[in-house]
């Protein structure tokens, strides 16, 4: 076994195990509806990040926002039957949506926007927004 | 040894012509929403939260995601005095800038079959809130922004639309626009406190708790009343 199939491996207990990191229950939904890791007996984890971020509308004035994000083994993905994630544009198509509870247990579900797959390692980070169902 | 006698308390007229720029959005505001009402159409479209010379950041949709109630913040930028229309003593001409500046938030919304991206609708948003302001500003109701006397000529130099900023990866969709009105009056000398026949003008602004322009009222006060 290659180091990158060992680095591969290694996101397994980075992103996943309950010993070793800072693993997160994660729900996600493809646009066709598929959802996996609602299920308690089978969660899917991964990491989550919900911090603020300021933007800049270039009116010399900031907004305050945050900045929302999942990191997800590409394997575990592909096993459990999802295609990779990916930001919708298109009108006709749902986007993919995740879902997570914060630190305070409250859940929350976003929009993926936009993704940075890293096929190099299998591991793929989708960027949040806000979205109303 | 001082030679001016007399506090100086009273607003310069860049002052007022800010205050009433506001006065007359809040105002037509209101009453587009009642229009849009009696008119079966959806009041909200033409809603907006009004505040002035504001710079602190905006937290408005950091909690309440759903918000998606443009902000219009109106400033004074900056004016340029014209020399050759002014007299040293009494009165001076000039050309202010005031910028209306424009904060448009879009969510996402999923539908039946697709969507409603939510950054598209952030710029279609901001695109409605200047055709508004402008409508507003440049009806010919407002040909001296309900200054005349003061006012000498109103204009809308240029309008400009901001793209989100690339590689932010903010959770919420805002897109920032400004329409800079340029305004050109006199200013007056502190021994001057009439313009015309005009004695006084008192433009009230009031402000609900959070600080939101909610009410504008606009009296003058003539030489001979």
């Amino acid at each position: 076994m290659g180091l990158r199939d060992i680095a591969e491996q290694d996101l397994g207990f980075i992103l996943e195990s309950d010993t070793n990191g800072f693993r997160w229950p994660v729900v996600i939904t493809s646009p066709d509806g598929l959802t996996v890791g609602d299920d308690s007996e089978n969660p899917l984890y991964g990491f989550s990040d919900d911090i603020a971020q300021i933007i800049d509308p270039d009116t010399g004035q900031a907004v305050s926002s945050r900045l929302i994000s999942v990191a997800l083994r590409i394997s575990t993905l592909t096993a459990r039957g999802l295609t990779l994630p990916v930001g919708i544009a298109d009108n006709n198509v749902k986007k993919w949506k995740v879902s997570f509870d914060d630190i305070t247990g409250e859940t929350h579900t976003f929009a993926i926007s936009s993704t940075n797959p890293d096929r190099t390692l299998g591991l793929i980070t989708c960027i949040l927004e806000h979205i109303c169902i | 040894m001082h030679l001016i006698n007399e506090l100086i308390n009273e607003s310069d007229t860049f002052e007022r012509i800010r205050d009433q720029i506001i006065a007359i959005l809040v105002v037509e505001r209101d009453n587009q929403k009642i229009l849009a009402t009696n008119a079966g159409e959806n009041p909200a479209l033409w809603d907006f939260k009004a505040y002035r010379e504001r710079a602190n950041p905006w937290e408005n949709w950091l909690n309440d995601t759903n918000d998606t109630t443009p902000i219009v913040n109106v400033w004074f930028d900056s004016d340029s005095f014209d020399m050759a229309s002014s007299n040293t003593v009494h009165s001076q001409t000039t050309e202010a800038t005031f910028n209306i500046d424009i904060y448009a938030h879009g969510v996402t919304k999923e539908t039946v079959d697709g969507q409603i991206p939510g950054d598209e609708q952030a710029a279609v948003t901001a695109h409605r809130m200047l055709r508004l302001t402008r409508k507003i500003l440049m009806s010919q109701e407002y040909a001296y922004l309900g200054l005349r006397g003061i006012v000498e000529r109103r204009w809308v130099r240029s309008r400009a639309v901001y793209q989100q900023e690339l590689g932010g990866n903010q959770a919420n969709n805002v897109v920032g626009a400004r329409m800079a009105l340029t305004v050109r009056f006199d200013e007056y000398a502190p021994e001057i406190t009439t313009a015309n026949n005009l004695c006084r003008l008192f433009i009230d602004i009031t402000e609900d708790a959070e600080g939101q322009i909610i009410l504008a009222q606009t009296h003058f006060d003539f030489e001979n009343d």
